[in-house]
């Protein structure tokens, strides 16, 4: 991990270091200067070791994310580049085929180079200090069996190599370190990979039987080497092995071609990477003009890790931004509380002449005795986070590299630093609100009376919200962000709502109206917002600001409305009556003809409305259920609604929390399912089973001929289909415009003729999807390509069709050019977009007779088998691959393919989920800190409700529905507003508007039911306290 | 003022005259004692007190402060624990009861205004009339019913909607002493209930009570250090240092000071 946001590291652990000295300073200075107020603030830290420790949990969980969110980049970086120097060894750079533009390292995979490229290279490196081997590499891609064993793999790349020169470079070693000297190996025998041996399952001594050019050969396992790309190994999920570069010479015939040429530069495996642009700017000039070009692997590969981990860290701390907001939320509420208990004796202390400024430095320096330990706790749980989330994904990933989780030092620092310093401010802001108490009030421990003053910075806050917003606004319109004009927008009406409560108009109908605006703007549908406020540019960072504010409005309506809400439990019939005049009303608006702003506006509101509707039947409804059970059911419910009223900070600081994390839990889970059922729809895979893959090593002219002959019986196929992928990296380039790499294959006409492809768009002239295919059977300058072409949809670097969006239907024939081997245009036509649910097709599409001119050399053929039952696919694939396996045929089942892609996904999801779930418990221990809290707070009251006959079982039953109500408005505001917004994404045109939405309602039950039930234990404790106080005790103190 | 009206129909007023055997004694106590152990000291609290009230009477608990008077309370109530002594109320036997079914007897059976913290700050005037109710299973309704009647009963049928704080301490003990008649109770506990009042108020206050134990035969047991609160019962228990230390018998006009022992004091209804 080196860079956060573009920002270095370094730079940021810098600024935190500076900030964290102040802090500390700070109160080093109070504890210098004021020693008795230091003492006065950390002796009450060992006063309540339970509320202590719940204090010093809460303040953790903000450092424990983001030191978890570093620390899966620092896991990513030190794995991935673990990788990358574990399979390059010694190599830095490859000269490999490259027509121009940037070069392709696995080009060598498919395009060969002249034999006389290795002389070219040692000319013009020859005395350089920077360089010390020069490595030619030959490469095969062919079938391997273990017959003893049973095994066999279709694609194992057999590499020649120059034994003497690899010498030079340090050889071939086995797993175990020990030097293998390919020149000494018997002419039978060959250097297996040790992955390689392991899916072979052989070992030395075993006999292979490969296969080039369908004729089979044995080879005896001579050793095993270490996975590397010297052994043949490309990358980690290819398989290689490897024999001196002379002996496949003659094997293959391709005595004047190489694949590769590998250069170590002097110095380590490590070291070597410094001097790579050094040696590229030495060979560039002599390799210029003959096709040929040199790529900087090692170096772009660890770059590419370094971008990876980056990437990764700035994933999970963005979705880790909601947790740790509502971690800001608890340490103040924290705080809050912690004023509230101290309130009488802080007025004490000031009425006997302490100053303002002595109780916030006693405040701040409490604050700080809980922020350190608490953040030293975070940052070794982070690490511990960490470990856990690698485990995971080394069961996701394990496939395409190995994951071991590392934490640096560095990241651990910058995490402590930041949770402090984050914990010291908001601490340091409570304080100083806190300690601006009215003296009077407080040692009487009434309210504070509002005073003109406060008023007076009622309405400046007001004035400044306005100012601010409509700067935001202006600054929105010319950057055109979406962040910076919606929050802008949001600002406006808290600003004039403040400005209407100084001139006293009451704040329930002020805020509630800001509320349900704000709620009406964030989920306005994008086509509506754009139609009222032009286009605006989004991105991820959209997702943690809507959230906010969505959380925001829909807490303060509730907050707003709470005597309303809860009363509904004790007086159902006018709930039921509210609730079915919000639903006529809903219904009424919804009725209103779509079209023009204002109705559309209009109807968003009456879907808002008809959810308020519901929420008041449903109350209504348990208000009944209430009334049910008179002795028990309807006192708890009095004395529990009554309580989260008269707090409403706290009520609605809760509410927040939980409403935040739900929210981007439910919005995580809903998004993943519908793209799950994208992924997986009925047109994924084309009307095709099984694809089967040939390289060109085995070419396979007759595949159902081929198949017949070993036995495969073929009749249960319907139809045969042959995609081919030519031998080079191709490119594309709209008419004029620039060429970019995208990969072009050729349709045979049984592909054409039996594939079922659904367009996305399609070209003007093309009616339906059918006349698409009838163009492409009859015209041979027409193509098709792949929804990733889509501006705005995939790879900017690639082949973009500018001007057509995933939300356009059709569009004027798009003329590009193919680039042939000579690197000439040759024009063609698109008529039509894959849609993206043809999650099976990846590329530019044209006739085989169009595209085999092109590309004369075919790398690979894929059989396209459909097969007379779909359920039969899997076992179609294995009978494919057992018979064809000596031709090194592989051969998959499409819609099994697709599942495991998407478990993978699937999986990877469930881990963020995972990991923003960690926000719960932020919640989960607010819910605690508060019914402590509260205990301590009620002990009379509890005595005067026991006195009046509340049994001990009501008294905790109380507190249980009190905790409840909190912790399920949260939830249920929470998951109304992460659905909500799910449905707007996937069902805008942006998405491609999905058909069918899908809310995974079992997941997000069981998410919200623990989290209830979490809620509902960690009350239970504070609850039974509550139970067991005795009345005669609690009536007589203080 | 149909809600407080017993169904009994208990009438009359009733004076202290003559003995009655402890069978008709609301409550009855015996060699009561309670020690409170802080752990450094121990504070003897009640020394073996015996005390007995009839039903329907009207007896003031006085004594200087600290005597033990809130103690004796809050023993013979059972909301604390003696040490040993015996306590009958209305012919059970208190030990023998369990937490529930004194709680559940509390609901009932009694009324409670506390020296000190009484009502609930987060309900309205109205609502915290309704929890003795509420919580002995009288359905919403007919619970709001009769609470608005309590509140009328002393006054405060305007302020119903009202949070204790916005109400004047008068209004607040007002609020306190419906809610402790809105269940029908047979026995009033009143720690110091005109304490926190003037002069005139208090005495509202106390006619108001006093009419009640008249024309419903209310039992009320009263801690006060008011003398005149004291003359308007039936009957002054003095305390000093745990200990029952005389008797008096109060009228309205003046107080009577009646010699004896407890057992020859005590009062009956019927
Ligand atoms: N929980 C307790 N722990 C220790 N001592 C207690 C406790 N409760 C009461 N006491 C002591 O018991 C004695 C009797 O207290 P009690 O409250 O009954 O007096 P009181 O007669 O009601 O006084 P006041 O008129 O001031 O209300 C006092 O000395 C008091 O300090
Ligand atoms: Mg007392």
């Amino acid at each position: 991990m080196n860079e956060l946001f573009t920002i270095q590291m370094s730079t940021i652990l810098t600024v935190l270091l500076v900030m964290l000295g102040l802090c500390l300073l700070t109160v080093a200075w109070v504890a210098i200067r004021r020693p008795v107020i230091f003492k006065l603030g950390v002796r009450n830290i060992p006063r309540r070791p339970p509320q202590t420790v719940l204090i010093v949990v809460g303040l953790m969980l903000s450092t424990l994310i983001m030191a978890a969110a570093l620390g899966v980049g620092d896991t990513f970086d030190y794995s991935l580049s673990k990788s990358v120097y574990d399979v390059l060894g010694p190599v830095d750079e490859m000269v490999v085929s490259a027509g121009g533009g940037d070069v392709d390292p696995s080009s060598a995979r498919n395009s060969t180079i002249p034999a006389g490229t290795l002389a070219l290279v040692d000319e013009s490196v020859r005395d350089d200090p920077n360089v010390d081997g020069v490595l030619p590499y030959l490469l095969e891609q062919v079938p391997a069996q273990n017959t003893a064993k049973g095994q066999g793999e279709p694609g194992v790349w057999l590499a020649g190599a120059d034994p003497e020169r690899l010498r030079q470079v340090g050889g071939l070693e086995t797993v175990d370190g020990e030097a293998i000297d390919l020149g000494a190996l018997a002419t039978d025998e060959v250097v297996v990979a040790e992955k390689t041996a392991d899916a072979l399952d052989a070992a030395v001594g075993d006999t292979l039987t490969l296969s080039y050019n369908n004729a089979p050969f044995d080879l005896r396992v001579g050793a095993i080497a270490g996975d590397s790309i010297l052994a043949g190994q490309l990358d980690p999920t290819q398989l290689g092995m490897v024999i001196p570069l002379d002996r496949l010479r003659e094997r293959t015939g391709q005595t004047d071609t190489l694949s590769f040429v590998a250069i170590s530069n002097a110095g380590d495996d490590r070291g070597g990477v410094g001097a790579t642009d050094a040696v590229i700017d030495k060979l560039e000039p002599a390799l210029e003009g003959q096709g040929l070009g040199v790529a900087a692997v090692k170096q772009d590969n660890l770059d590419e890790a370094t971008l990876v981990a980056t990437a990764f860290t700035g994933f999970f701390l963005v979705l880790g931004l909601f947790s740790i907001a509502a971690g800001i939320l608890l340490i103040v509420l924290i705080f809050t509380m912690l004023a509230a208990e101290r309130r009488p004796e802080m007025g004490m202390a000031r009425a006997v002449g302490a100053r303002r400024s002595q109780l916030f430095q006693q405040f701040v320096a409490e604050g700080t005795g809980y922020a350190l330990p608490a953040g030293i706790l975070g940052a070794l749980l982070g690490v511990g986070a960490t470990y856990g989330i690698a485990a995971v994904m080394r069961g996701l990933f394990g496939d395409f590299f190995p994951i071991e989780a590392r934490v640096t030092p560095r990241s651990m620092v910058v995490a402590f630093c930041l949770g402090v310093v984050i914990t010291f401010l908001a601490v340091t802001l409570s304080s100083w609100r806190i300690s601006r108490l009215n003296v009077v009030a407080a040692v009487r421990d009434i309210p504070d009376v509002t005073n003109p003053t406060r008023k007076k910075r009622t309405l400046l806050g007001g004035a400044l919200a306005v100012v601010a917003g409509a700067g935001l606004i202006l600054l929105g319109r010319d950057t055109e962000q979406l962040a910076w004009f919606t929050i802008g927008v949001s600002l406006v009406p808290f600003g004039l709502a403040l400005v209407l409560r100084f001139f006293g108009v009451p704040s329930r109908p002020v805020f509630t109206t800001v509320g349900l605006a704000l709620l009406v703007f964030w989920l306005m549908p994008d086509d509506l917002f754009t139609r009222i406020f032009g286009e605006y540019n989004g991105n991820f960072e959209m997702f943690f600001v809507s959230g906010i504010f969505m959380v925001l409005a829909a807490t303060i309506v509730i907050v707003n409305n709470l005597d309303s809400l809860l009363g509904a439990l004790t007086a159902p019939t006018r709930s039921l009556i509210a609730g079915a005049v919000a639903l006529a009303a809903g219904y009424a608006l919804r009725l209103v003809e779509a079209g023009s702003v204002t109705a559309d506006v209009l109807r968003l509101a009456g879907q808002i409305v008809l959810g308020l509707g519901v929420v008041l039947l449903v109350l209504g409804l348990l208000g009944l259920v209430v009334n049910l059970f008179p002795r028990v059911a309807v006192p708890a419910v009095r004395t529990a609604i009554s309580y989260p009223g008269a707090a409403r900070g706290r009520t609605g600081m809760t509410i927040a929390m939980f409403s935040l994390i739900v929210f981007s839990l439910v919005m995580i889970a809903t998004m993943s399912t519908n793209f799950s059922a994208l992924f997986l729809g009925d047109e994924a895979n084309a009307g095709w089973d099984v694809r089967a893959t040939a390289s060109d090593a085995n070419p396979i002219d007759d595949f159902e001929g081929a198949l017949a002959a070993q036995g495969v019986d073929t009749g249960r196929f319907a139809a045969v289909g042959e995609v081919t992928t030519p031998d080079a990296s191709s490119r594309v380039r709209l008419a004029g415009g620039e060429f970019r790499p995208y990969p072009v294959n050729g349709m045979d006409p049984s592909f054409v003729e039996h594939a079922e492809i659904v367009f996305g768009q399609r070209a003007e002239g093309y009616a339906d999807d059918a006349a698409i295919m009838e163009a492409l059977r009859t015209r041979p300058d027409v193509a098709i390509i792949d929804a990733s072409a889509l501006e705005g949809n995939g790879d900017p670097d690639g082949l973009v069709l500018e001007g057509l969006r995933l939300d356009d239907e059709t569009f004027a024939p798009i003329v590009v050019e193919v680039e042939d081997r000579d690197g000439a245009p040759v024009p063609l036509t698109i008529i039509g977009v894959i849609d993206q649910a043809v999650t099976s097709l990846f590329g530019f599409y044209a006739p085989r007779a169009t595209i085999d001119p092109i590309f004369p050399q075919v790398a690979a053929t894929e059989f396209w088998v459909a097969g007379d039952d779909p359920d039969q696919a899997d076992q179609i694939a294995k009978d494919i691959e057992a018979a064809l396996l000596p031709q090194g045929v592989a051969a998959v089942s499409i819609q099994d393919q697709l599942e495991e892609g998407q478990a993978l996904f699937g999986g990877f999801l469930s881990l963020i989920q995972g990991f923003m779930g960690l926000g719960l418990v932020v919640g989960v221990a607010a819910v605690g800190v508060i019914a402590f809290r509260s205990v301590v707070e009620r002990r009379q009251q509890i005595g005067v409700l026991r006195a009046l006959g509340y049994q001990r079982s009501l008294v905790s039953l109380s507190f249980l529905i009190e905790t409840g109500f909190i912790v399920l408005l949260g939830i249920a505001s929470g998951t109304f507003l992460g659905v909500a917004l799910a449905r707007i994404l996937l069902t805008s045109d942006d998405f491609g508007g999905i058909e069918e939405f899908l809310v995974p309602w079992p997941l997000i039950s069981g998410i919200l039911l623990a989290t209830v039930v979490v809620s509902l234990l960690m009350a239970w404790v504070p609850s039974q306290q509550a139970a067991r106080i005795a009345p005669a005790e609690a009536l007589r103190y203080e | 003022m149909p809600s407080l009206r017993r169904s009994n129909g208990t009438n009359g007023t009733h004076r202290a005259n003559g003995s009655v055997a402890g069978g008709d004694a609301i409550i009855r106590a015996e060699g009561v004692v309670k020690t409170y152990d802080t752990g450094t000291t121990k504070v003897r609290a009640l020394r073996g007190v015996d005390f007995a009230v009839g039903r329907g009477e009207m007896v003031a608990v006085m004594g200087p402060s600290g005597c033990g008077k809130t103690t004796l309370l809050n023993c013979l109530s059972g909301l604390d624990d003696v040490d040993s002594g015996t306590i009958y109320l209305e012919g059970q036997d208190l030990a023998r009861m369990g937490d529930r079914k004194r709680t559940d007897y509390r609901a009932k059976r009694m009324g409670f205004v506390f020296q000190v913290y009484n009502l609930l700050p987060v309900l309205s005037a109205i609502e915290n009339v309704e929890l003795p109710l509420l919580v002995s299973g009288i359905r919403p309704k007919e619970a709001r019913v009769k609470a608005t009647a309590a509140l009328e009963t002393v006054g405060l049928g305007e302020w119903a909607k009202h949070r204790p704080a916005e109400l004047s301490g008068g209004q607040r003990q007002r609020v306190t002493i419906a809610r402790s008649l809105v269940n029908n109770p047979a026995l009033v506990w009143g720690d110091e209930p005109t304490g926190a009042l003037d002069s005139s108020t208090a005495t509202e206050i106390m006619d108001l009570l006093r009419e009640l134990n008249r024309s419903q035969g209310l039992t009320l047991i009263l801690v006060t250090h008011d003398p005149g609160v004291g003359a308007q019962c039936d009957r002054i228990v003095r305390m000093r240092d745990g200990e029952v230390v005389g008797e008096e018998r109060g009228t309205p006009a003046a107080a009577q000071t009646l010699g004896g022992t407890l057992s020859t004091q005590v009062v009956g209804v019927h």
